[in-house]
């Protein structure tokens, strides 16, 4: 055999093993970039998933969504707090109606007020003794005496209503628990509070209240009232 | 029976120590010009020194066979007598000797002498140059591979005498293209010169790192190899395909198969 036919074996087989090492050389590529390409695209939606959830979450949190799931975990503590507040002021005032008690003109004058009061005519609904009072000029300190003597949760609401009206958000809300100790259920006595509760700056207790009340009585109002403090638009 | 081309184009790059097989390339014409200027200078020594395979030897016989009077050795002495006596034959005359010769030149008949592979020499010829250099009769120029170290060395030895040092270097790619094309081109084998494009240029630069001897070689053994498959088998004489550049490469030991 002549020296190139050997050679041309010998190039064949030096050609099969670099074939070879190229073919392991572009799988060894090939799948490293599928690999690759898998992993960074994986990766790549797990990160968008992530920042899905997160967005949906911000907005969970920003709108009802997170409210319920706030709801299955409420803090209780407001209710606990409001109701040593709420006895705490039902003790000073019986104790301010039985030192007024004690002093007769006042009690004569009083007796007289009362009974312009029960005067006033009723119209269709609503006690009239709450008619009497939204038709007269909220004398508060009136009202706080019907209320001392009646402990009706209507004079309550009005008084803190009003209250909330002149910007006095402390009174405000201390009417409000009024109210809402003699009806835990009163929406109004919950929203007044909350209300006042913002606008004195305690934006937390305000929405734990309303989380508390919507997580009894699943009240509309109540959810709206707290998207808007919670996103900060209640004004 | 005619050669085939490829045959002829094997033939181009047998090694050739004739100067007509000279390849002019750029760099080898710029060296050559530099020679040129050089024989009307009035210089000791001249060192040209390149990497083996560049092309000293063709570049020197080339200007030595264009000079009538310029002395060319190609290969070393091995000691200084063989220098004396030799230079006084060839420059003097029969058994005419040198220095006495010497004493009566008239400068302005100094010669020219070449000693190609001066990186053989030791201190004891460096030292009979010298000598020679300073009687101004004999200008020199010391062809030398240049290992660093010997380059060094010569300078050293000869200090203040070197008028002009000439280096020599591989050529780059397109210049090595040029060569290998010119050297078919020169047998009118335009179809093979073709067939010799960029690609395989640099397949061979790239083993036999531009050193024209082992191109040479490496071009011969190719188209030995084509010549060979083409009568057995018949081949496009007009492409060279890369199976053959490799087996080439392997034949001559610069692929280890």
């Amino acid at each position: 055999m002549h020296e190139y036919e050997i050679l041309e074996q010998t190039w064949r087989k030096y050609r099969t093993k670099k074939n070879t090492k190229i073919a392991i050389f572009a799988a060894i590529l090939l799948f490293g970039g599928v690999g690759i390409g898998y992993f960074w695209n994986t990766t790549k939606k797990q990160e968008i998933k992530a920042k899905i959830t997160k967005t949906d979450r911000q907005k969970e949190h920003n709108t009802s969504k997170s409210t319920v799931n706030n709801l299955l975990l409420p803090d209780l503590s407001f209710e606990k707090r409001a109701e040593r507040y709420a006895q705490a002021v039902h003790k000073r005032d019986a104790k301010r109606i039985v030192q007024q008690e004690n002093s007769k003109p006042r009690e004569a004058n009083r007796s007289q007020k009362l009974s312009q009061l029960h005067e006033v005519p009723m119209s269709s609904g609503g006690s009239k003794l709450l008619k009497a009072v939204s038709q007269d000029k909220l004398d508060l300190s009136k009202l706080q005496k019907q209320f001392a003597k009646t402990n009706d949760i209507g004079i309550a609401l009005i008084i803190a209503k009003e209250y909330y009206k002149l910007g006095n958000y402390q009174e405000a809300s201390r009417w409000a628990l009024k109210a809402n100790n003699i009806d835990k259920n009163n929406e109004e006595s919950w929203v007044v509070f909350a209300k006042s509760a913002y606008k004195m700056g305690k934006k937390g207790i305000a929405i734990n209240a309303l989380k508390i009340y919507y997580k009894k009585s699943h009240s509309q109002r109540a959810l709206k009232l707290l998207r808007q403090m919670i996103q900060g638009q209640f004004r | 029976m005619s050669d085939s081309l490829f045959a002829q184009a094997r033939d181009s790059f047998v090694e050739s120590n004739s100067p007509a097989d000279f390849v002019e390339l750029e760099s080898n014409i710029i060296h050559l010009e530099t020679l040129e200027e050089l024989r009307q200078k009035p210089f000791k020594l001249v060192l040209l020194y390149g990497p083996p395979g560049v092309g000293k030897t063709m570049l020197v016989k080339r200007f030595a066979t264009q000079h009538d009077g310029v002395l060319l050795y190609e290969r070393p002495f091995t000691s200084v007598d063989e220098l004396h006596n030799r230079l006084g034959t060839d420059i003097f005359g029969d058994d005419a000797d040198l220095f006495t010769n010497l004493e009566a030149l008239h400068p302005s008949r100094s010669k020219l002498v070449i000693l190609d592979e001066s990186q053989m020499y030791g201190e004891e010829m460096f030292e009979a140059i010298r000598i020679l250099a300073d009687t101004k009769k004999i200008k020199f120029i010391l062809a030398m591979h240049n290992t660093k170290e010997e380059y060094l060395v010569a300078q050293e030895h000869f200090k203040t005498r070197i008028y002009k040092t000439i280096a020599m270097d591989v050529p780059d790619l397109p210049e090595f293209h040029i060569y290998l094309q010119k050297k078919l081109l020169r047998n009118n084998l335009l179809e093979s010169a073709k067939a010799i494009d960029l690609k395989v240029a640099k397949f061979v630069y790239k083993y036999t790192g531009g050193n024209f001897r082992k191109s040479d070689l490496f071009m011969y053994t190719l188209f030995d190899v084509l010549n060979y498959f083409y009568r057995k088998r018949g081949l496009n004489p007009y492409k060279i395909e890369s199976k053959y550049l490799e087996m080439t490469a392997i034949y001559l030991g610069y692929i280890d198969a």
